[in-house]
């Protein structure tokens, strides 16, 4: 008889059942601690689907957390943070009794320090404010910052092979670039931390467990059960298992599997490095970097599926970290926030990642029509040498409508202006098709679970797409022998063509970004 | 262009008049006190002879140069003639050399440099047209020193990968420079000379790339020659 029939082995079997039904149970109260409900069904999948170029779809706004939607129970999401907790840094040598005094202040507790973490969640009551008690905090001498957790989003939204419809490379030389630099190489490393990457085929089983609307007023799209969703790599960054990708990380679900359940992540780590000369598709900046997909913003699918974290400062802040400690080189961060107090947590994060060597890119926001609030990720940049602010210019390389502008913004590339122009004035890439993933946006009775393994070609618009323009400059000349992240911010402004006013101004930074001539340099006269 | 000439000329003659001053009367006392020696004599005809030259230069724009070609300067090769003149001492001179190097292009970013590996070559091709004044001493006829000074037509060149023809350079600036050396007659026919030059071309460079940078804006230097020469 085998052993695990045994009837001794049948009552540790069942107090083990037990043990763990009654942990799940229990568990349910604590923070992030809910019982996760995403599973591998299948580690293969099937070949992707290419679904072709989506030039007819009509323009979309850029992503602001105006019209960021959010799979909710009930009324549309309105406060820039989650409630229940904080971002807590403490002093160095702080005690145990120190810190359990400046809890106690704010009716909180320690929860235990999360991976790639510098500080600590400090949790609180929900019904408390936290940016009153991350105020509170921040008085004592022990709280070296303290901050809410304020929830960070994409920076771009979609519209949608083909490189003759990729205006924005030759419109900053690429093609000159290129022949410099022909791609950089897999020695150099890009991490995206955005909406994750499809870079894995394999089928995952999510849990739907509550209906939601995604408006106040929206219809309410029921529960799906149990679903499997089936994932490709997208064919254009690069094959399933392959080495093209290194070090994926889900900061959203915990877990290695950072999967694109939203298109944005995919998009923007297609202009950092889609596969380029392959006769296929459309090219990429630095098309021989290998990419590390780090997952720190959530989809809708992310939150309907009830994810463990949502993109809060402090899971930036640990992707950044992750990031920077396992080998990248160069950090994209397409994602952002436009409200709340300053992102105290990632910027030192940010530092931090430099100090490693890392180059940090961040976009500078998509409210300039909308009140121009900043990114508040950004907003730092121009006090940290090796971190830029990029804002967004379109076909006509003037200042996209949408591309948030103030001191903060360093640099300018290609983010697409479809009110001047249309829908293909985006940024073209392969990401998931739209049609079969964003199901929530179809009626009730249509509304079904996501596939994200087919592919379409879709325009994009927002400084989410301008930022991987940079970051793909910063592999190439990365490859051509800069590695002081200090040091290639410097050239990128030296050599930047000039818009706007002469010198720099608070649209265009330093002016457009100007790979070729960069990546040149200076002769002894000229 | 001729006034920017106009300079450099007066300051070569003021300085073959100051060479030819202190010779001018010891020959003339040389010629009351006994009678003229042979080698004076051949002094009253046209003496015409050629060289080839090699030596060293040590550029001004060290900075510069130093970042794109990693060297202060480097070997020099040319050649030229000089005439003799039937007047004391004063001869005239027409030479060139080249310096040429290879280099990178490069990042400067708070006076660091950053090579590039982009390939980019510099030559420097001088013409010097001098005028100068001969010492001779009848203990030993056959050691000259001279100086002299002139006008300099330097063009520089340089070229770099993937570059359109608008972004390489070729141009030609004018400077001045001053020479100061020895001639050793080996036989009647054939001499060796050294002598050291300096050269000024300026405003050549520091408009653009390194030399910008580094705020140089002349592309002369300090040249050490050895010149074999040929004729009388």
């Amino acid at each position: 008889m085998p052993g695990f029939l045994r009837p001794r082995s049948a009552w540790t079997g069942a107090a083990v059942v037990a043990f763990i039904g009654l942990s799940t149970a229990l568990g349910h109260g604590q923070l992030n601690q809910s019982p996760v409900s995403k599973s591998v069904v299948q580690t293969v999948g099937l070949p992707a689907m290419d679904r072709g170029l989506r030039d007819q779809d009509p323009p979309r706004s850029p992503r602001t957390k105006a019209n960021t939607s959010h799979a909710t129970t009930g009324a549309q999401r309105s406060e820039p943070y989650v409630r229940g907790s904080l971002i807590v840094k403490f002093k160095e040598g702080v005690s145990r009794a120190g810190i359990n005094a400046a809890t106690a202040q704010v009716s909180g507790d320690v929860v235990n320090r999360a991976s790639w973490a510098d500080f600590d969640i400090v949790a609180i009551p929900d019904d408390a404010d936290p940016e009153a008690a991350a105020a509170q905090l921040r008085l004592r001498d022990d709280v070296e910052y303290a901050q809410p957790r304020y929830l960070n989003h994409a920076m771009a939204r979609p519209n949608d092979t083909l490189y003759q419809n990729q205006w924005n490379f030759p419109a900053i030389d690429m093609e000159r670039a290129w022949d410099i630099q022909p791609g950089a190489s897999a020695d150099i490393v890009v991490a995206v931390l955005d909406t994750g990457m499809a870079f894995r085929s394999i089928s995952v089983q999510y849990r739907s467990v509550r209906p939601f609307r995604l408006t106040a007023n929206g219809p309410l799209y029921p529960a799906l059960g149990q679903v499997v969703v089936p994932f490709a790599a997208a064919p254009e960054l690069g094959a399933s298992g392959s080495s093209r990708f290194v070090a994926p990380r889900d900061f959203i679900w915990d877990d290695d599997l950072p999967v694109d359940l939203d298109g944005h992540g995919t998009h923007v780590a297609g202009t950092v490095g889609q596969l380029t000369n392959n006769n296929s598709g459309t090219a990429g900046m630095a098309y021989n970097v290998r990419l590390m997909p780090v997952k720190v913003i959530q989809g809708i699918w992310d939150e309907v599926f009830d994810s463990t974290n949502a993109g809060t400062d402090d899971v930036v802040a640990r992707g950044i970290r992750y990031a920077a400690d396992n080998g990248a080189h160069i950090i994209n961060l397409s994602i952002g926030r436009e409200e709340g107090g300053p992102a105290t947590a990632v910027v030192d994060a940010v530092r931090y990642a430099v100090s490693r060597g890392c180059f940090v890119v961040a976009a500078s926001g998509n409210t300039r029509s909308e009140g121009n609030s900043a990114n508040r990720l950004a907003i730092p940049a121009p006090d940290i040498d090796g971190f830029v602010a990029v804002g967004g210019v379109g076909r006509t390389l003037d200042v996209a409508f949408y591309s948030t502008f103030g001191r903060f913004v360093e640099l300018s590339a290609p983010g697409g202006d479809q009110r001047q122009g249309g829908t293909t004035a985006g940024i073209l890439q392969q990401t998931i098709d739209l049609d079969l993933l964003e199901t929530y946006l179809r009626p009730v009775s249509q509304f079904r679970a996501p596939r994200a393994d087919a592919f379409a070609y879709e325009y994009f618009q927002g400084t989410s797409m301008a930022t991987p323009h940079v970051s793909g400059f910063a592999a190439l000349l990365m490859q051509q022998g800069l590695t002081n992240p200090a040091v290639i911010e410097a050239a990128m402004k030296q050599f930047a063509t000039e818009r706007g006013t002469p010198g720099r101004d608070d649209f265009y930074g330093f002016g457009l970004i100007n790979p070729r001539a960069t990546l040149r340099g200076l002769g002894l006269a000229r | 262009m001729i006034a920017r000439l106009t300079r450099p000329i007066t300051l070569a003659v003021c300085l073959l008049a100051l060479g030819a001053s202190p010779v001018v009367p010891s020959s003339f006392a040389q010629t009351r006190a006994k009678p003229r020696p042979a080698a004076a004599q051949r002094s009253r005809s046209v003496q015409i002879n050629g060289y080839a030259m090699i030596g060293r230069i040590n550029l001004t724009a060290i900075d510069s140069f130093e970042a794109i070609t990693g060297r202060t300067g480097g070997p020099i090769f040319g050649g030229g003639a000089r005439v003799g003149l039937p007047v004391g001492g004063l001869f005239v001179d027409v030479g060139a050399w080249r310096y040429q190097a290879d280099g990178e292009r490069v990042l400067v970013s708070n006076g660091v440099v950053y090579p590039l590996n982009v390939p980019v070559e510099i030559s420097m091709t001088p013409i010097e047209l001098s005028a100068g004044w001969q010492f001779r001493f009848r203990r030993v006829p056959k050691f000259t020193p001279y100086v002299a000074a002139g006008l300099t037509s330097m063009r520089y060149r340089e070229t770099s990968s993937f570059a359109d023809a608008s972004e390489d350079v070729e141009e030609s600036f004018s400077g001045y420079h001053v020479i100061g050396g020895a001639q050793y007659r080996i036989t009647r026919w054939m001499g060796l000379a050294g002598e050291a030059s300096w050269t000024t071309v300026p405003d050549a460079i520091g408009e653009g790339g390194a030399s910008a940078a580094f705020n140089e804006t002349d592309l002369g230097g300090t040249t050490f020659r050895l010149k074999i020469t040929i004729g009388r």
